[in-house]
């Protein structure tokens, strides 16, 4: 797959790996560009490029993580990107995971137990993944921007940091990974094929961007926020 | 990726045998990689390899001194020499980064613990801990209730979520539901 530069036509980039898409998206950006390059289309927008660059570089390589480079990345700018893909969880994959997934179990060839377990199964996953959702958007990404913006300093050290974040912050890929060997291996209660196939696509896809998410949240914010906070607070903090 | 295997390569090509030595050393966990210029070598070996990489054309010329209990990956030298080949062929003219993916691709193939995930049923004793695992309970009381070690419950739980593809408890459950291992009411 294509390594993007700030010379790198989107267009390009975006047919090398058509995931990327709703990645761009994320930043603002709709399709229709033309043949702008990366550098041109972020200009445009006021975003900073190598920040973009690197997340989609990241998202498309599995062994592409310059850490030392990303540590440089404006905190604000990061919980912006990482918020929005919450709301593209929450507002675009999730409903229409949950759609398709609905569509699959009336299309099962009777309402058995089968089909009531995998939507029992398919409901815990999804508010699972709602209450970390909530948790990290009413928490901890107004906490970073708190202390980025030096705001109620004394308070915000009181009631939360980025330890209490690395302590809560769970796995939760183990449900999505047991939903898509379910329906792949075990599941035979004659669904619609191809309505089995869209809901694993879509599971794949989920898990591909939360696996990318977490690693940015684990590796890329907690330690930017950790160093404004001994910068803020002491080494004690 | 084959753990603790002894590799040959065969080719009279010293270059060669170097380099893919190299690659190898670096993709994988080997035990050693043993050069051989001819077949006849390879044949007159006593030791027993995972994986033969041999040159095609030696492979042509000689392929009746060649073992079939070999593993055997060809070696060729030019893209069109691949055509009819049925076993699984290494294309050496080719930048560093396509060797390195199709190497990837490859070794996966030969690899004992990749083949071994085939068998994926349940040992009567891992269906056993299943259905307690699915019953709610925790590996100190299944330890108890089976008079096995908390040590071996662990690996039992860690071979039934390989063997299955589920980790989690509810997944877990659900499985030993839609096969019969218990019931519903069990559950509750």
């Amino acid at each position: 797959m294509l390594l993007i530069t700030p010379d790198t036509k989107l267009a390009d980039a975006l047919n090398s790996n058509y995931l990327l898409i709703p990645v761009v998206n994320r930043f603002g950006i709709a399709l229709g560009f033309g043949d702008k390059s990366v550098e041109e289309i972020c200009r445009g927008r006021g975003i900073n490029v190598e920040f973009f660059t690197t997340i989609l570089n990241v998202f498309s390589h599995e062994n592409y993580f310059p850490q030392a480079r990303m540590l440089n990345f404006d905190a604000l700018a990061l919980v912006q990107y990482l918020e929005r893909t919450h709301e593209y969880y929450r507002s675009l994959l999730l409903p229409q995971l949950e759609r398709h997934f609905n569509l699959l179990m009336e299309s099962a060839s009777e309402k058995s137990k089968e089909v009531l377990l995998i939507e029992k199964f398919f409901n815990e996953y999804k508010n699972e993944l709602l209450l970390h959702l909530k948790r990290e958007d009413q928490a901890t990404f107004p906490y970073i921007k708190a202390i980025y913006h030096k705001q109620n300093l004394e308070d915000m050290a009181r009631r939360y940091s980025i330890k209490k974040f690395e302590a809560e912050h769970n796995n939760i890929d183990e449900k999505l990974y047991d939903l898509k060997n379910i329906l792949i291996k075990y599941a035979h209660n004659g669904y619609d094929e191809h309505l089995r196939n869209t809901v694993i696509f879509d599971l794949f896809r989920l898990e591909k961007d939360l696996t990318d998410h977490t690693h940015i949240e684990n590796n890329i914010l907690t330690p930017i926020v950790e160093k404004m906070e001994q910068a803020l607070f002491g080494s004690n903090a | 990726m084959l753990k603790n295997q002894h590799i040959a390569i065969v080719t009279d090509n010293g270059v060669v045998a170097l380099g893919l030595e190299a690659l190898l050393y670096e993709y994988a966990t080997l035990t050693g990689v043993l050069h051989f210029t001819t077949a006849i070598e390879l044949r007159k070996s006593t030791q027993h390899f995972g994986l033969a990489f041999i040159d095609s054309n030696i492979y042509v010329a000689s392929a009746n001194q060649i073992s079939t209990k070999n593993k055997i990956l060809l070696l060729h030298q030019a893209p069109d020499e691949s055509g009819n080949s049925l076993l699984p062929s290494l294309y050496m003219h080719c930048p560093q980064e396509l060797l390195v993916k199709q190497l990837e691709a490859l070794l996966p193939i030969f690899d004992k613990a990749t083949q071994d995930n085939g068998k994926s049923d349940l040992s009567d004793r891992e269906r056993e801990v299943l259905v307690l695992v699915a019953k709610g309970m925790i590996n100190k009381e299944i330890a108890d209730q089976l008079s096995i070690s908390l040590h071996t419950v662990i690996t039992h739980r860690k071979n039934i979520t390989s063997k299955l593809g589920i980790k989690t408890i509810s997944g877990l459950t659900i499985y030993a539901i839609l096969n019969g291992l218990i019931t519903v009411d069990e559950v509750e």
